[in-house]
């Protein structure tokens, strides 16, 4: 049975067509589910797209990935993974939107409680679990995503479970990146010291900022 | 499956808001594909959980691979899949489970499809090995569908003979799906209606019924996205007259607004109350 069996998953599996109208069958049924699945799931990277990169990146995918789980909801990591594992030719701007497109899609699936909290200067905060920030060399946000300019986006799950992203500077991608179990307070005089910035007419700033991200649950406060 | 009677439908995003309160589509229970909902978003808990409270739930799987190898379902992922989905199963106090009489991975490679069992001793004796393997896994009696299949990899007998001595060796019963016994009949020449009547009935549990799509070159597709053909639902009523069993309408591509759905719901329906 293995070696029948083998041998018909390798002919489904392989990139070429068959001279078999049932293994082409499944060659096809296999590959417009895959499709199906990566430009649902990526909508902005497939429309960044080439059809005929994105044809032999999944064909690729088919013959020679092997995934970890049996489950599709693991299938858009995966592909990310195989893509860079085997350093296929992508334009870094497509591999950073799709990132982007899988931060946004594993916010949305996380089962966990929002946790909002008050803002003070005091605390420690590091990014909370329904945030992720994400830096590009491309505006990979907008409509002509090619063009260079370094971009930082902060995508979050806001109160109503859905996902949303905007557009952060530099300073405060930094500041919120920011890894250490030092008040929010002490990592903006090290900001402020490191860009050579006002110190309190900054804290004025960024102080509303900050606050609206405690509430909206981006920032999460240090317990220990 | 006491509690599962009548006609069910089976569990999509696309839908489910509606479902919850509707008057117009009103199933006895649903079927979802329990690893979908392994992980449950936040925005789905309180729907998924109110769900669930209100129908009968049938756990539907597509990834179980259980016509692989014997020594491939215990190791590896298929060993990982089987911790998740006992996890799932037992959390939501889930007792009904079923997959296909299938394999969708091989040797650690994945193709998200169901592919065709070879129909040969061997593979019988495997698959039952298998089945052994996962109810124990699982604690819980595993049900299988006949599965659309679009190539013979190698045959000693008929299908229908196949799924019988797997039902008989393994005390599995057996999801019979009507149109994928009609697609199977038109692609490869065979009488639909013989075949139900080679089904040995007792190993019957549940039917799905759902629609296909006729390639350009004649070929039928089981694919889930379009209405239930008349052809398809006549063998469902001679099917139901042979024994009668609860239904599951299948419909997860190309959904319809939940109108639409409801209509060819209530017409199924009519069907299932009156054989």
């Amino acid at each position: 049975m293995p070696d029948l069996q083998k041998e018909f998953f390798k002919d489904i599996t392989q990139k070429k067509d068959s001279k078999i109208k049932g293994i082409n069958t499944y060659r096809n049924l296999i590959f417009n589910a895959k499709r199906h699945f990566i430009s649902s799931g990526f909508p902005l990277y497939t429309k960044q797209t080439k059809s005929e990169d994105l044809d032999f990146f999944i064909k690729e995918y088919i013959a020679n990935s092997k995934p970890i789980m049996p489950l599709p909801m693991y299938m858009m990591k995966d592909f990310i993974n195989f893509i860079e594992i085997n350093k296929l030719e992508i334009r870094r701007f497509a591999l950073d939107i799709l990132k982007f497109e899988l931060a946004q899609i594993n916010i949305f699936n996380l089962p966990n409680e929002l946790r909002v909290n008050k803002f003070s200067w005091n605390k420690r905060y590091k990014l909370g679990i329904n945030a992720r920030l994400i830096k590009s060399q491309y505006s990979i946000h907008l409509d002509n995503p090619s063009i260079k300019k370094q971009t930082y986006l902060l995508v979050y799950k806001d109160l109503d479970y859905e996902s949303y992203f905007f557009e952060v500077t530099k300073f405060l991608y930094e500041l919120l990146n920011m890894k250490n179990n030092k008040s929010i307070l002490n990592n903006l005089k090290f900001m402020t010291k490191k860009h050579n910035i006002d110190y309190k007419e900054t804290k004025n700033i960024i102080h509303k900022t900050l606050s609206d991200y405690s509430l909206k649950g981006i920032l999460a406060t240090i317990m220990n | 499956m006491k509690k599962f009677q009548g006609l069910g439908i089976g569990l999509r995003d696309e839908f489910m808001y509606d479902l919850l309160d509707s008057s117009i589509l009103q199933p006895n229970w649903l079927e979802i594909i329990p690893e979908n909902w392994f992980v449950i978003p936040k925005k789905h808990q309180k729907l998924f959980k109110n769900l669930v409270d209100k129908y009968p739930i049938m756990c539907h799987g597509v990834s179980l691979s259980i016509a692989s190898e014997t020594s491939q379902m215990k190791e590896g992922m298929s060993k990982l899949f089987l911790i998740k989905m006992k996890k799932f199963l037992d959390e939501w106090g889930f007792k009904h489970y079923s997959e296909h009489f299938s394999f969708c991975h091989f040797h650690g490679k994945q193709t998200y499809e169901l592919l065709p069992p070879p129909l040969t001793n061997k593979s019988v004796q495997s698959i039952v090995d298998n089945i052994d393997y996962v109810q124990n896994f699982l604690n819980r009696e595993l049900i299988l569908e006949n599965a659309s299949w679009y190539y013979d990899i190698e045959s000693e007998f008929s299908e229908s003979e196949f799924i019988n001595q797997v039902c008989k060796k393994s005390g599995s019963k057996l999801l019979l799906d009507v149109n994928n016994v009609y697609v199977n009949s038109k692609n490869h020449n065979f009488s639909p209606y013989k075949f139900i009547e080679e089904i040995n009935e007792e190993h019957i549990a549940y039917h799905h019924i759902a629609g296909h799509l006729k390639t350009d070159n004649g070929d039928l597709i089981d694919t889930h996205g379009s209405k239930v053909k008349d052809d398809v639902l006549e063998l469902l009523n001679f099917t139901l007259k042979r024994k009668k069993s609860p239904v599951l309408l299948e419909r997860d591509n190309n959904i319809p607004p939940f109108k639409t759905l409801a209509k060819e719901f209530n017409k199924i329906k009519t069907i299932c109350d009156n054989a």
